[in-house]
């Protein structure tokens, strides 16, 4: 019996990995762990400033038609007990808060790199899977500390498999009874 | 001008409260914090009501305190962005601890031409 579903934490570390390739950085560098950073940070974080180029990723269910339906299946495993495996498909939004004097380019760069084998591949591997319809970035300066600074912002929907297993007893002996209501 | 830093030590308006200093280091998009302790001695008061706020889930308690010293008061930074010596470290703002609670520093006034910080924090609810 195995569960199959990525956690906040998994979907988190995925798509840090891949909106840093995505852009052309090698996650593997120190240099730039901060460059793709993950929203809501429980204790805060440090800023940045007008000329750094940082992209904050956060991820969300969204609701599609998809996601309603199940398909369960039912594996005996003795006389007794059965394992019951629903399996569907999880919708997921992605979004993407682009800062810094290259963050149009760098949507650009996200918008068409998404479709690149070896980013198929990745996702693919935790079974996950684009929705190939990516809405248009959208360039949005934002006005702070008297300055306008570079924003974009874009989505993308993707799918993943989930399968969640369960057991459950068989009925092997049926107890009927019957009882009289008095009007 | 004048220099009023004897006044964070005198002993009938001041006490002390540990400063606990954060860096940060980032990991795979995640601020990863390194905290060093310092023991403060300065002035103590109130900024805001403690007071609740009541939410369907709960009471949740929240609070602001003020607090002077001669040393120095980090806000969130990254390398140098608030235009004086921040440790060269990115950042996030001090946690100071007080009569066993926290409270994260949300504002610094530097009035370091007169001899002291002063900076307001706001009750950490939860630690």
């Amino acid at each position: 019996m195995a569960n199959i579903f990525l956690s906040k934490s998994d979907l988190e570390s995925l798509f840090w990995n891949i909106t840093e390739k995505c852009i052309g950085l090698d996650p593997t560098l120190q240099e730039n762990a901060s460059k793709v950073r993950l929203s809501w940070p429980t204790d805060g974080a440090p800023g940045w400033k007008i000329t750094d180029d940082i992209i904050f990723v956060r991820i969300n269910d969204y609701d599609d038609p998809i996601t309603k339906q199940r398909d369960i299946q039912s594996a005996p495993i003795d006389d007794n007990t059965t394992i019951l495996s629903q399996e569907y498909t999880r919708a997921l939004e992605i979004s993407w808060s682009l800062y810094g004097p290259n963050s149009w380019d760098n949507s650009f760069l996200l918008k068409n790199n998404l479709y690149l084998q070896s980013i198929h591949d990745q996702m693919a591997n935790s079974n996950i899977y684009i929705v190939p319809n990516i809405s248009a970035p959208i360039r949005m300066p934002e006005l702070f500390s008297a300055k306008w600074w570079e924003h974009t912002t874009m989505n993308a929907r993707f799918y993943e498999y989930v399968k969640i297993d369960s057991t459950s007893n068989f009925i092997t002996t049926p107890v009927i009874s019957t009882t009289q209501r008095t009007l | 001008m004048i220099n009023i830093a004897e006044m964070m030590y005198d002993p009938d308006f001041s006490q002390g409260y540990t400063v606990h200093r954060k860096t940060v280091i980032w990991t795979a998009g995640k601020p990863i914090e390194t905290t060093v302790d310092y023991d403060y001695i300065g002035v103590v008061v109130a900024s805001d009501f403690k007071e609740i706020q009541q939410v369907p889930e709960a009471d949740r308690v929240s609070g602001m305190m003020s607090f002077y010293s001669t040393g120095q008061f980090f806000l969130s930074r990254t390398f140098d962005t608030q235009g004086y010596d921040s440790d060269k470290k990115d950042g996030t703002s001090d946690q100071i601890e007080w009569r066993g609670n926290k409270y994260k520093v949300i504002q610094v006034l530097p009035f370091v031409d007169y001899g002291y910080w002063e900076c307001i924090a706001a009750r950490i609810e939860g630690e």
